[in-house]
């Protein structure tokens, strides 16, 4: 037998039960052993069974015995609280050794499916509950930076309500949909609201073999969550603290008063225009004395403040009896965000707050010897609260306005404001626009039952698992208005006369306003009928799997149907080879009447070259497997509902009455694709998983896929004579290539332990075929670069003078002026213009090499780790307004842009000649603005203390551990003034510091 | 396949829901062909959607700019708009600016398939309809006036881009891609054939039909489209040789516009008239592109300073300086014209004042209770952005009652107009004047001189100008025909289009704007002219076709000069 059922992995036992069940086993002795781990320490709490009887199952001890009533010859199956698996053989009765090693542990492919990694054909990586909670970060989607190998998960601003990561495996694959498929316990769910404490791992599902079995959905790889269960006959209760001090990582500073305003004279006169400051005022603004008529605020510090907390409360109740097993959690996090002076008003705040409760319970019930009953209820009740102008807008008011605007209030205490930035006062929108809150809930809800079907063939066995989720988010909104003035000086003949005021907006009263938000409902439904049998030196395992899923969204087009029928065979012949076969049909209601159904068929194979007698003498090797893969594997990908029919919608209206009443319009719509195909890929992968010297892990693997029958616009092609919207057509093909190398050496020595890894993946890829539209010169194409290539002019510095500018190629965009860009003429015909453009950098979406590398020790319970997380071969584009794109627009001007600022003075700057006016020739994509967003964070670090032994037993506690954690408190990049992975006007990312105690009753 | 089946056959047994009810869910709700032509609503439909693409510029480009700001009569005040690509260099044919070319040819593929497709439908299914035969009225005139909107589009085509394909059937991508140009020759005559075609199965009015409708094809509207595209087959960048016989065929067809209008009682009323909410009803209007309820144009227009105004399209000095003294009839520069250097503005053509607005006017718009500050440092000024650059603002076609302030916006009825009885005196004029080869010339058919013709237009009701005199050389009435017609069509979308088929382009080569600065003491304003130059060449006469079309279509040719 190689494939042990996933419920079958999940037992665990006393040796109590077993006792009790010998009766039944006449023959049998008691036989003893000892499961130790690959460094010969012992593994307590280990459930050994007898694979013919697996009710008769006892657990090692502290020190790793165990006694289990069997006879000689009988095969025992051992399952440690990890999960890792293996199997040993009774020989005779007394000290057997098991030893856990790397080929236990356990490899998850969905379905009820789990192997041991000695078995696996496929390419997964798998991350635990141990290094995921390493992180302390609110959300199970931030604390995979770095974790997973073949993950690369990025970083996103914004409220903590909508922070979430972006994951991506193997890179950018399609010009269509690259989102992975997320999974918890084997259905496509959120993992957003998803806590840390209640997962028991991660696995990264990368090549065909690994995604075979997820039809259309697995194309572009699969992130599959395993939460906690219960263990039989124990019961350990977890509670944690961990309290956070938050802090904005890299707010922007803009310039104060007076250097805005120089700023802007300086650009007025660089446009040839009048300056709009005049001395009278550019002294008031230095001096400062008058800060009603000629402010000076700084803004961010006005609206943010550099503090905020969090608060993570877990309690987690682990256990069971002896025909159930229950794992029950209850999460609580609160986050209270960066605004300053929420309190303002009486009776509500006006802070981000974020609180969530998750409400977990896990039951797995043995209903009798032969049926088994597993329900899973996640229930998650959300609140966040903001102000009555939402943060995007805030943050947008502090990208925009400038210090010398306007004071927070007039002197006789009104909000500011005026006629150019009316309300955008942020402190205004923070204190008086009321609030606004979200109540979000969610139900993540499924039943399964397992049957043991050997009274029809021995080895027979089926279930079938329902579920339903449900998701709603509502809002409510008490807003108001607000009146806002700000006077000015009038001037006469340079001197001032007298004051002018303006006023606008109105104050009012709080109303109040309610929605409902998103909503979406999923239905699964997922059979299976396993059947395993065992021939001489060979074990073959057969699964037929049905799934099919219901998912239903806010809005028209947007329910999806799928099914998914599957047949998967696992054959290991000698421990040593092993092949794997998956069929898979899968139907989708997004397609095309005949065209519902794709076929996908994928084959693999792994040699566990260690298992070879040849290898036996060779004491440096433990584990050795190569893998391979090959598959084929379709997606329903479409870029527009029912692109196969000629469609005729909504065009133009026109009044045709007196009182212009209007007729509405139809049209011919987009011309439909007439040979309809499915997206396809065609995987292939190399791998090879190595244990050297006991400790030494190494995994690595190369692929190369090619997506095809990728839908695009056939637009590039068709001359706009034909006057319609041209068809897509499944003419796209890129191919993606790359590794992922792993490497951890872990030791564990008596009471010291330690770790070092280093994950590394690089991904390329190149657009072969998209329908390009043809092209004036070959390096303008995109085809032949990788999918979503930068392409931007070339600086070459910038014009000092107009003789320059007289004697160097036109420059078409706008009319150019000294200190402004100058760019190199790739075509050399006398003209800069869109045919200048040239491929630069990379992509500002997925890092082409995303690395990571940690390290931790532990002695006598103090320990330390440190998480490093890095991507290269990746840009950004620097565009923030204000930031990279001062004064144009009644923006203001980042102290950074000021500094480096083009002047005839500092010809050898970074940044152009300051302007007011839109500058199409120096804010386009060019050298300039591409710039490199590699960096390295460091994600984690952490000090902490075990409790030892002896104190918790005077304590009555099983562990207890105080930690102080560091989350991404540095970035080294060359970005600087923003967070690499987050550039734009956002709400700041954040850093912190975190002290926590988890405690084990 | 087995396996299909076989996913049929578990879904029955799994009883959940009905497999291919299931993998068929689909929430479609377009139409496809058939609902389309076999219904009189759909089918109507259809062709309100072609009515649809008629153009209009409320401001088409960047920012709210007009064409307008890419001629002399007016200058866009932020430098953020497309629109200063029409003569800084930036036009290419990679930045063609214009969607003319995409615009006209997606709504002659509706023209063609509505002509193919609901040919010969007889809606069998309504035939006991009580309106029935109202309805197959209505749908019998429909494929006329598609046809007459598929010419308006050629004609779009023909003036801009000179030799255009010709394409009267639905092409299929190959077609399409391999398709050649006609000489701009032959899509004139397709004009002029299918306006002589269709001319007389369209009513002279709607109003007393059975379907009062406004805002549709007429009779008159055809002949105007004829008469409009023969002017510009006949003016000099179409006509190179200047053949005579086809300035008679302009003259004519402009005269049969004059002789309809007077028939159906379309007549010159008052300037004013041509715009604000009911334009469309203007007694001298043929066609308007009726648009509907909206004040973006006036947000765009509005002075910076008056609330919610932001400025835009801003009338040149240049066309200031082509409004005459009422007095005399003189240019402002001309001796004894009587202008007065201290109140420049003063006894000029009263078209002046209902087109520009200038520093000191009162109640524009409505709701702005200061007067315009348009001088350096005025509340309307610079250095403020977005405030005038020429020292003036534009009225024409604006709707002074539109608020835009926050607690009482409003939108008004707007309505672009096509073709006016104004354009056709005018038309007839130029074309008379080079048939007959002088202003004053009259014969058999053309009893009307070209002066007696440009007279009609000033001497309507609010104008009032002095007649245009007896005996002007040719130079001079060509010289004040121009001028009469950049003042009496500014801002309708002529001044572009003309200048080019008089081969002119020169005269875009730059543009006066007006400074004004204020003596803070006296309060006086200084005026300092300031010369603008601008981009012209003569590639410019004729658009270039976008880089992308020619790259396609190995067939298409470039216009000379874009390559």
């Amino acid at each position: 037998m190689t494939v042990i059922k996933h419920m079958k992995t999940k037992i665990l036992a006393l040796a109590m039960l077993c006792l009790l069940s010998i009766g039944s086993f006449a023959q049998s002795d008691l036989i003893s052993g000892k499961v130790t781990d690959r460094w010969g320490e012992p593994v307590p709490g280990a459930l050994i069974s007898l694979v013919s009887n697996p009710e008769v199952r006892v657990s090692t001890d502290a020190y790793g015995n165990f006694a289990i009533g069997a006879a000689v010859g009988d095969q025992l199956a051992i399952v440690t609280r990890e999960l890792e698996t293996t199997r040993a053989e009774v020989v005779d009765q007394n000290d057997l050794e098991v030893v856990i090693d790397y080929a236990s542990k356990p490899v998850n492919l969905g379905f009820g499916i789990s192997q041991r990694m000695a078995e696996s054909t496929g390419s997964v990586s798998t991350t635990s509950s141990e290094e995921i909670n390493r992180s302390s970060a609110l959300s199970l989607s931030n604390s995979l930076y770095g974790n997973a190998l073949g993950l690369t998960s990025m970083q996103n601003g914004g409220a903590v309500w909508e922070d979430y990561a972006d994951f991506s495996i193997r890179g950018l694959k399609t010009l269509s949909n690259n989102n992975v498929l997320v999974l918890v316990d084997g259905f496509e769910r959120s993992i957003g609201t998803l806590s840390r404490e209640e997962v028991e791992s991660v696995s990264i599902l990368k090549d065909a073999a690994a995604v075979a079995l997820y039809g259309f959905r697995g194309i572009n790889g699969v992130v599959s969550v395993t939460t906690k269960r219960g263990r039989y006959n124990s019961m350990d209760i977890d509670v944690s603290y961990d309290h956070a001090f938050t802090t904005p990582l890299r707010l922007p500073d803009f310039a104060n008063g007076y250097t805005y305003a120089s700023a802007y004279n300086e650009a007025l006169e660089n446009d040839g225009q009048p300056a709009k400051y005049n001395s009278y005022e550019m002294d008031a603004f230095q001096d400062g004395t008058a800060p009603f008529l000629y402010p000076n605020v700084d803004w961010v510090n006005e609206t943010l403040k550099d503090k905020g907390y969090s608060n993570i409360y877990n309690v987690g109740i682990r256990g069971g009896g002896s025909k159930m097993r229950y794992y029950t959690l209850l999460n609580l996090e609160g986050n209270d965000g960066f605004i300053k002076d929420t309190e303002t008003n009486d009776g509500y705040s006006t802070q981000m707050k974020y609180s969530k409760a998750n409400i977990r319970t896990n039951l797995d019930v043995d209903l009798s010897e032969k049926t088994k009953a597993e329900v899973n209820l996640l229930g998650i009740i959300a609140e966040h609260n903001r102000p009555g102008r939402i943060h995007g807008t805030l943050m947008d008011n502090l990208y925009t306005l400038p210090s010398a605007a306007y004071p927070i209030k007039t002197y006789d205490g009104i909000w500011g404001g005026n006629e150019t930035w009316t309300t955008t006062n942020p402190v205004a929108g923070v204190q008086n626009t009321g609030y606004a809150r979200s109540h979000a809930r969610s139900l993540f809800a499924d039943v399964k039952l397992t049957q043991d079907l050997d009274l029809i063939t021995d080895g027979l066995s089926g279930a079938f698992r329902i579920g339903y989720d449900n998701y709603a988010e509502f809002w409510e909104g008490k807003t108001r208005g607000y009146q806002y003035a700000s006077d000015r000086l009038g001037f006469n003949n340079g001197i001032p006369v007298d004051t002018i005021r303006t006023a606008g907006g109105e104050s009012s009263d709080l109303s109040f306003s309610r929605s409902l938000g998103t909503q979406n409902r999923h239905f699964n439904f997922a059979a299976n009928l396993d059947y395993e049998t065992s021939f001489t030196n060979s074990e073959l395992f057969t699964s037929l799997i049905y799934s099919q899923e219901r998912i239903v969204y806010n809005g028209q087009h947007n329910t999806y149907n799928r099914q998914n029928l599957a047949g998967y065979a696992h054959y290991t012949m000698h421990n040593k080879y092993i092949a794997d076969l998956a069929l898979v049909v899968s139907g989708s209601n997004r397609l095309a009447p005949n065209h519902k159904y794709g076929f996908s068929p994928t084959l693999s194979a792994a040699w566990v070259i260690s298992n070879e007698s040849f290898m036996q003498g060779v004491s440096a090797v433990d584990f050795l497997k190569l893998r391979a893969s090959a598959g084929m594997i379709n997606s329903d990908y479409i870029p527009a509902v029912n692109l196969w029919e000629q469609s005729y919608d909504g065009g133009s209206s026109y009044p045709f009455t007196d009182g212009f009443n209007s007729y509405g319009g139809i049209r011919e719509g987009r011309l439909p694709t007439r040979d309809f195909k499915l997206e396809r890929a065609f995987k292939y992968n190399l791998g090879l998983d190595a244990v050297l010297y006991r400790g030494l892990t190494i995994t690595a693997d190369g692929y190369f896929e090619r997506r095809s029958n990728i839908f695009v616009p056939e637009s590039g092609q068709n001359s706009a004579v034909l006057g319609a919207s041209s068809a897509y057509v499944n003419a796209g093909i890129v191919d993606s290539r790359g590794i992922e190398i792993g490497i951890d050496y872990e030791k564990i020595k008596g009471d010291l332990s330690y770790f070092v890894g280093a994950k590394y993946t690089l991904t390329k890829n190149e657009i072969v075929e998209q329908l390009e539209a043809p092209r004036a010169y070959d390096y303008l194409k995109t085809t032949g670069q990788p999918v979503n290539q930068l392409f931007g002019l070339q600086a070459i510095g910038f014009f000092i003078d107009e003789a320059e500018i007289a004697n160097s190629p036109v420059q078409q965009f706008s009319a150019v002026k000294p200190g402004d860009i100058k760019y190199k003429d790739q075509n050399e015909d006398g003209f800069i213009n869109e045919f200048d453009v040239v491929p630069m950098g990379y992509n500002t979406a997925v890092p082409e090499a995303y690395f990571s590398f940690e390290l931790g020790f532990e002695y006598k319970g103090l320990g330390f780790d440190a998480l490093f997380q890095g991507a290269a071969n990746y840009s950004a584009l620097l565009n923030t307004k204000s930031v990279y794109r001062p004064l144009v627009d009644n923006t203001t001007i980042s102290n950074h842009y000021y500094d480096n600022r083009w002047t005839p003075e500092n010809v050898f700057a970074k940044y152009p000649r300051l302007t007011t006016e839109s500058n199409d020739n120096n804010f386009r994509n060019n050298s300039i603005w591409i710039a490199d967003a590699s960096f390295l964070k460091l994600r984690t670090i952490e000090l902490y203390y075990k409790v030892p032994k002896s104190v918790l037993e005077n304590l009555r506690l099983k562990s207890a551990k105080l930690y102080v954690r560091g989350m991404d408190l540095f970035s080294i990049d060359g970005i600087d003034i923003s967070d690499p992975e987050v550039i734009g006007v956002s709400y700041p990312t954040s850093k912190s510091i975190n002290i926590g105690v988890a405690i084990g009753l | 396949m087995k396996i299909k089946n076989l996913i049929i056959g578990l879904c029955g047994l799994t009883l959940l829901s009905n497999c291919s009810e299931m993998m068929d869910y689909n929430e479609i709700v377009s139409y496809d062909k058939e609902d389309i032509f076999e219904s009189f609503n759909r089918t109507e439909s259809f062709v309100t959607n072609i009515y649809g693409q008629l153009d209009y510029d409320f401001g088409n480009y960047g920012n709210g700019a007009m064409l307008a700001s890419a001629t002399d009569e007016s200058e866009f005040a932020w430098s953020i708009s497309n629109i200063h690509d029409f003569y800084n260099g930036a036009w290419s044919p990679i930045n063609s600016i214009s969607s003319t070319w995409s615009n006209s040819y997606a709504a002659i593929r509706a023209a063609n398939l509505f002509l193919f497709e609901a040919k010969d439908q007889t809606f069998d299914e309504f035939q006991n309809n009580k309106d029935y035969f109202e309805q197959m009225e209505k749908f019998n005139r429909y494929q006329y006036e598609v046809r007459f909107l598929r010419a308006y589009f050629y004609f779009n085509l023909v003036r801009e881009y000179g030799n255009v394909p010709l394409v009267t059937t639905v092409l299929t991508e190959a077609e399409a891609n391999s398709v050649s140009q006609s000489p701009a020759e032959d899509v004139i005559s397709f004009i002029a054939d299918e306006c002589d075609a269709i001319v007389n199965h369209l009513p002279v009015s709607y109003s007393s039909l059975n379907f009062a409708e406004t805002g549709r094809v007429t009779r008159a509207s055809v002949l105007a489209l004829k008469a409009r595209t023969l002017l510009y087959a006949a003016s000099p960048l179409l006509n190179p040789s200047q053949d005579v016989a086809k300035w008679r065929a302009a003259a004519t067809a402009n005269k049969a516009v004059l002789d309809s209008c007077a028939e159906y009682g379309i007549s010159l009323g008052n300037y004013t008239a041509l715009w604000g909410t009911e334009n469309y009803k203007a007694g001298e209007v043929i066609f308007a592109r009726q648009v509907g309820d909206l004040n973006e144009l006036e947000r765009n227009n509005f002075p910076v300073g008056v609330e919610g105004g932001r400025s835009g399209n801003t009338p040149t000095q240049t066309l200031v300086d082509a409004y005459e003294m009422k007095a005399t009839g003189l240019a402002w520069d001309e001796p004894g014209s009587g202008f007065n250097p201290s109140k420049p503005y003063e006894g000029r053509d009263p078209r002046f004042a209902m087109t520009v607005a200038k520093n000191g006017d009162t109640g524009w718009p409505n709701y702005n209770s200061r007067a315009l500050e348009t001088f350096t440092g005025g509340v309307n000024g610079a250095p403020i952005s977005g405030a005038t650059p020429t020292g003036y603002y534009l009225k024409k076609y604006l709707d002074a009652t539109v608020d835009l302030r926050p607690n009482s916006t409003n939108s008004k009825r707007h309505s672009w107009i096509t073709f006016r009885l104004g354009e056709f005196y005018l038309n007839y004029a130029e074309a008379v004047f080079q048939t007959l080869g002088s202003a004053d010339a009259t014969d058999a058919t053309f009893t009307l001189s070209a002066r007696e013709a440009v007279n009609k237009i000033r001497q309507r009701s609010d104008v009032q100008m002095p007649e245009l005199p007896l005996g002007l050389s040719n130079e001079e009435f060509e010289a004040r025909y121009m001028n009469e017609r950049m003042v009496e069509l500014a801002f309708e979308g002529h001044r572009f289009w003309d200048v080019r088929r008089w081969k002119q382009g020169e005269l875009f080569s730059e543009v006066t704007l007006m400074k004004l600065s204020q003596n803070p003491d006296t309060e006086e304003i200084t005026y300092t002219r300031v010369i603008r130059e601008r981009e012209w060449s003569d590639k410019m006469y004729f658009s270039p076709i976008p880089d992308q079309e020619i790259r396609k279509n190995n067939n298409l040719v470039q216009n000379p000069g874009w390559n």
